[in-house]
């Protein structure tokens, strides 16, 4: 799949043709690492200053190469796409070579980035178990029951414990249970799905 | 057995003709104190709809009442056999045909009365069994292709006799896969202890 580029966003990178192949390297360079940590905006006015450019060319250019760079990722454009997104933009093959391989060497952690943002359910993280025998309490002397503690860690942003507990054969029942899960994403229904949805 | 002067002398009033006429009233009065240690009936129910009682003194009925709920749960507590029972009986001057028939609704209801008492512990939350569903995450507001498929699980649990909170947690498939195989663990090295 193509990325549509506005023409307000193409404008912004055109700018990059008219200066040097070190220059875009440090920009792309600067894009990833806004991508990473947020962006800083005291580096455009640095960079403005060095280079002689207006603070807001250097900004449009560098947050142009963001917004490409994600939406590429996003997408998960392919080699090919992504090449043939930028041809209309009037860069030189070199340059398109050096975007294209910034691109592959990033996509991963974009994905990364941005799958953190999405929404967040309680995964399962750890689990723990104990084997404890009940013998007496206050009111009720001389038992034997076996007990199966658990330690349940789950994350959404931070690790979470919560303690439960159950008998030998909800252990059992429990087991084969989740047992079946699993072994439901083996079935031929799911199996076609997974292989169909692309 | 020991139990507190307060017990015994209300256990006595059961082997005292002028109050308990008949070894029935006995027996029937410890059948109401069961049931309502069963949670059953009320009190007022079990002793108030026995005829046997009927003559008894309110006063008389009530003390001796309390000391059969005593002696039940205090054998139960210590899972006592029907002879320590009616031995404790004895003890309290009930005389031996008085004192077996009453041990022995003890000893018929003894498996019940510990129940209840172990119903009345604590504990983490008791996992009596799990929900589960399959999806396939495909894509969000952030992120297209991801296809993963992703699985949502939710332990069911009960404490203090009634519904726990429910634990609700996703896995992907390595997740799943750890969690099982953690349990496959712990159920196999359960074995060997079973009782």
């Amino acid at each position: 799949m193509l990325i549509v580029l506005t023409d307000a966003h193409k404008e912004h990178l055109s700018f990059l043709t008219t200066v040097d192949a070190s220059v875009v390297a440090e920009f792309a360079n600067l894009a990833v690492e806004f991508v990473r940590v947020g962006i800083n905006p005291k580096l455009y006015n640095a960079a403005a200053q060095k280079l002689g450019i207006a603070p807001d060319a250097i900004r449009n250019a560098v947050e142009g190469l963001m917004y490409l760079l994600v939406e590429s990722a996003k997408l998960m454009t392919t080699e090919i796409d992504f090449h043939d997104s930028i041809l209309t933009l009037g860069f030189s093959e070199e340059l398109r070579q050096q975007l294209l391989q910034l691109y592959l060497d990033n996509r991963k952690e974009i994905r990364l980035i941005l799958s953190e943002m999405t929404i967040n359910v309680p995964s399962y993280h750890n689990l723990e178990w104990r084997l404890d025998v009940q013998l007496a309490s206050r009111s009720l002397r001389r038992q034997t029951d076996p007990i199966v503690l658990l330690k349940l860690e789950t994350r959404t942003q931070e690790v979470q414990q919560q303690f439960l507990q159950t008998d030998p054969a909800g252990l059992v029942h429990l087991t084969s249970v989740l047992d079946a899960a699993l072994s439901e994403l083996k079935s031929a229904h799911t199996r076609r799905i997974l292989r169909n949805i692309k | 057995m020991e139990l507190p002067a307060s017990v015994t002398g209300g256990l006595g009033l059961l082997g005292n003709k002028a109050h308990f006429a008949t070894p029935a009233a006995g027996v029937a009065l410890t059948k109401a104190a069961v049931s309502v240690l069963l949670k059953v009936t009320t009190e007022a129910e079990a002793v108030d709809g026995e005829a046997a009682l009927k003559g008894v003194d309110r006063a008389t009925l009530k003390q001796a009442y309390a000391a059969l709920v005593s002696l039940l749960l205090e054998a139960a507590k210590h899972n006592k056999t029907e002879a320590d029972v009616k031995a404790a009986l004895e003890d309290a001057k009930v005389s031996e045909d008085r004192a077996g028939p009453i041990a022995a609704v003890y000893a018929a209801e003894i498996v019940e009365l510990r129940t209840v008492l172990s119903s009345t512990g604590f504990g983490f939350p008791h996992v009596v069994d799990a929900d589960w569903r399959l999806d396939y995450y495909m894509k969000d507001n952030q992120l297209e292709k991801v296809n993963q498929p992703v699985y949502l699980i939710r332990l069911k649990t009960e404490q203090n006799g009634g519904k726990g909170p429910d634990v609700q947690f996703s896995a992907s498939l390595e997740e799943l896969q750890d969690l099982v195989n953690t349990l496959k663990d712990a159920s196999r090295n359960l074995k060997p202890v079973s009782i």
